[in-house]
């Protein structure tokens, strides 16, 4: 890592706009120290100044209202843009655009400049037009590339790289080896130069602890799609880790090949050779080129091949596949971010589309080409692209977000899309750092009810359609929910209460605990429950109903399938055990609601008034009272009854929801919270929330009080 | 308004922490890990005249909720409160089913 930082020793000037350095104060922070310490990065003042601008706007900007006034944001963010939607298939060559804001050269080998100019004239691409860009395509001027130097390989990955060179050298064969996709973008993220942007805004959460949960107070107000950088709050922080996948796409040989040359190639020098699998092209599932998969070392690798499509004139389908050029491939890929390769020959990074280092800095989602052509050749990406944004917390692009909401989107995402497919990508985007983000994409894109289609899910009844009319504006609660949710769980990991605090996870009967903060799995599945109670209660209440007035007793067990079970199962094909989960979460979240409107509040209270403990003491439990031990056989202090009275409802809840309580707890909690915002929303089913243990109203407590 | 709001959370919030440290402290977390002390086999011996079926379940469902009511006493009051509560299964079974037991 340190010798290749030594040897980058050239300038580089990331942006030297001069509209971006005249408002705000330089800030020192402790990323801008990172950035400067290696003396071979030399950063150019402005370009320092750009970064701190940036920075401070970003802090001031935090609320998520004024965005887009970044100057990073609206106008380079335009410049670059005006590139995709026609500069490339016009004037891709001559370039010379310094004067319009951003100036961009950045090249580590070859010191080759180049310079882009967006005269903004956008319009989509017309598949005609887009059959000129391919020919016109091989014409391209070659891609910005650099940051080879502080991508920082592992030493596996080093050894990888060195490895296919060498194969490549010895039988002399003329293809070029690239590694495509996420394993570019999230190494380049990784990079200093890249984590300034990133790092800065992250510090901020975890040194400002205090409750902020005013900021989602009303759904309404918040009616930006998309958050960003800014105005989220983030539970973990997803490390940049290194992926042990990685694609490498060759452009004059099959995959196949290649894995045979790699394979003689260890052969001969004594080594074991390893087997290659091969998915067969499949044209009928849109798979028209074949992969080689092989395991070398601890990675797993695809060869694949750089592609490129062809099209009939209107169809968006392909119809042939064929081996196509790096700037080809890189057009055809979903975002400009991920079009990024890393030249295994040359160990740079290229960015053929000319926008995916610019737009990674910036933390932009944004397709190469035109956000239409490139979300209807398939549809699913509209998904993928709420999911970085999510992931990488990035903000998606006006133009992106414009071709999201078009209906043709809607459709093809409906018809053309496997409901795996949307189920994979909205657990992913649940397991994000952002879930509460990806979510208000979808609803502020128009796109939940075709993600959650709650129709076909409600129970059977008359007026199913009526019913289902119902749901669509269910879904702003259901935000509402969720980020409550989140925010109180962000509240709860700045500052745990004391139950919370990991020293004192008391438990019994051997049973271990991690708290929400740092348990992954039950916070996946409470955003889930948060995300769906409001549409699974109005489910429940539509039952009841319909139970009421039809005495009949509807068929089969599986008829009769919660709502949340259908729509995971069936609609989204996530697994059973998932939609179990979700559901005990749900029901154990009703039962504590129940349990304190019951007045279980003040025997809580009571029970740490009077010091009532039962600890385990290596097995065996200890009880106590107001500090001197008992005998529970024995004792009948009435403050002991209660409290084991107390005991024995809370136990029952217990019971079903195990591990899950805490999930549950919280969910119980955040609904209460919600229902304080909610004032502006008709809380019509309010007085429906189901209660299992409708005995326990019966229930009255001895008069302790 | 704004401020009553803030006070109505967290009013909310400090009822829910309170809850949740009463659950704590009475030793509930982990419960659902908790096993009888008294197995259905050792039932048998507990309970000599025990039928099967619901009965027997009701029967180790009333283990549980005294164990709840009642942790850390241990077996022997346990034992004790089954035969005092299940005295009909102590002994055998009255002369109307004694009649019809040599048939079964």
């Amino acid at each position: 890592m340190q010798q290749d930082r030594s040897s980058y020793t050239h300038t580089q000037t990331i942006y030297s706009s001069s509209s971006t350095s005249s408002t705000t104060t330089i800030r020192t922070t402790t990323s801008t120290a990172t950035f400067a310490a290696p003396q071979s990065l030399l950063l150019s003042q402005q370009t320092f100044r750009a970064l701190s601008t940036s920075n401070g706007k970003m802090k001031t900007n935090n609320n998520g209202q004024q965005e887009d006034k970044d100057p990073l944001f609206d106008e380079s963010g335009h410049k670059v843009n005006g590139f995709s939607n026609n500069g490339v298939s016009n004037n891709g060559a001559s370039n010379n655009g310094s004067s319009n804001g951003i100036s961009y050269s950045n090249n580590a080998l070859s010191g080759q400049e180049n310079v882009l100019n967006g005269e903004a004239a956008p319009s989509l691409l017309k598949p005609l037009q887009r059959q000129q860009l391919q020919q016109q395509s091989v014409k391209y001027p070659p891609p910005r590339q650099g940051y080879g130097y502080s991508i920082q390989l592992s030493d596996e990955e080093k050894k990888l790289f060195r490895l296919l060179r060498q194969v490549h050298a010895d039988t002399g064969m003329t293809t070029t080896l690239r590694v495509a996709g996420g394993w570019v973008r999230d190494k380049l993220l990784a990079t200093p130069e890249f984590q300034i942007f990133h790092h800065d805004f992250n510090s901020y959460y975890s040194a400002y602890g205090k409750r902020l949960t005013s900021k989602f107070k009303s759904s309404s107000t918040s009616r930006q799609p998309s958050m960003g950088r800014q105005g989220t709050k983030i539970l973990s922080q997803e490390g940049f880790l290194g992926p042990v996948d990685i694609d490498i796409a060759l452009d004059t040989m099959l995959g196949r090949e290649f894995a045979d040359h790699l394979n003689e190639y260890l052969q001969d020098h004594g080594k074991e050779s390893v087997s290659v699998g091969v998915v067969l092209k499949n044209p009928e599932k849109s798979k028209h080129l074949e992969t080689a998969t092989m395991k070398v070392g601890t990675f797993w690798i695809d060869f694949v091949n750089l592609r490129a499509e062809e099209y009939a004139d209107d169809s968006r389908i392909p119809d042939l596949m064929r081996i196509g050029t790096a700037s080809e491939d890189a057009f055809r890929r979903d975002l400009t971010i991920n079009s990024l390769f890393y030249n295994i020959n040359t160990g740079q990074v290229e960015d053929w589309t000319g926008r995916g280092f610019a737009d990674l800095r910036r933390g932009v989602v944004t397709t190469p080409l035109a956000p239409l052509t490139t979300l209807l050749d398939d549809p699913l990406r509209v998904l993928r692209s709420i999911r970085f944004a999510a992931r990488l917390r990035f903000t998606m692009h006006d133009d992106l977000v414009k071709a999201a909401r078009d209906s043709r989107v809607r459709m093809a995402l409906a018809q053309k899309v496997s409901r795996e497919r949307v189920g994979g990508e909205v657990d992913l985007m649940l397991r994000s750092p952002d879930p509460v983000g990806a979510m208000r994409l979808l609803v502020n894109l128009n796109l939940v009810d075709t993600v959650f289609p709650a129709e076909p899910c409600l129970p059977d009844g008359s007026n199913k359609d009526v019913m289902a009319k119902a749901v669509g504006p269910l879904f702003d609660r259901c935000l509402n929910l969720l980020s409550t949710t989140h925010d109180h769980l962000f509240d709860c990991k700045i500052s745990p209460p004391s139950w919370c605090q990991s020293k004192r996870l008391l438990t019994t009967h051997n049973v271990v605990e991690t708290p929400l903060t740092s348990d992954e799995e039950a916070r996946r599945l409470l955003w889930y429950a948060a995300f769906l109670k409001p549409i699974h209660d109005y489910c429940q209440f539509l039952r009841r109903k319909e139970e009421a007035t039809n005495l009949t007793k509807r068929a089969g067990k599986k008829a009769n399938r919660s709502f949340i079970s259908k729509l995971l199962v069936d609609e989204l094909k996530r697994p059973a055990r998932d939609a179990e989960s979700v559901e005990t979460i749900m029901k154990a979240a009703n039962d504590i609601t129940h349990l304190i409107r019951s007045g279980c509040d003040m025997s809580a209270t009571l029970i740490l008034i009077s010091d009532v403990r039962v600890t385990d003491n290596r097995g065996v439990l200890v009880p106590s009272l107001r500090g001197r031990p008992i005998d529970s056989a024995t004792e009948d202090d009435p403050v002991w009854d209660h409290a084991m009275e107390f005991r024995l409802l809370c136990s029952e809840v217990l019971r079903k929801v195990g591990g899950l309580w805490r999930a549950a707890l919280m969910l119980s909690l955040s609904e209460q919270l919600a229902s304080l915002n909610d004032d502006d929303l008709d809380y019509t089913i309010e007085g429906d929330i189901v209660s299992v243990c409708n005995s326990w109203c019966d229930l009255i407590f001895p008069s302790c009080f | 308004m704004d401020e009553s709001k803030e006070e109505q959370r967290q009013g909310i919030i400090e009822q829910y922490d309170t809850f949740a440290t009463a659950l704590q402290q009475i030793g509930l977390i982990g419960i659902w890990g908790a096993k009888p002390l008294v197995d259905g086999q050792e039932m048998k011996e507990v309970l000599p005249y025990i039928p099967r079926g619901p009965d027997f379940r009701y029967v180790m469902d009333e283990q549980e909720r005294w164990m709840t009511t009642h942790p850390g006493a241990g077996k022997e009051p346990l034992i004790e409160h089954l035969r005092f509560a299940f005295a009909d299964f102590t002994k055998p079974p009255e002369n109307k089913e004694k009649g019809k037991q040599p048939e079964t």
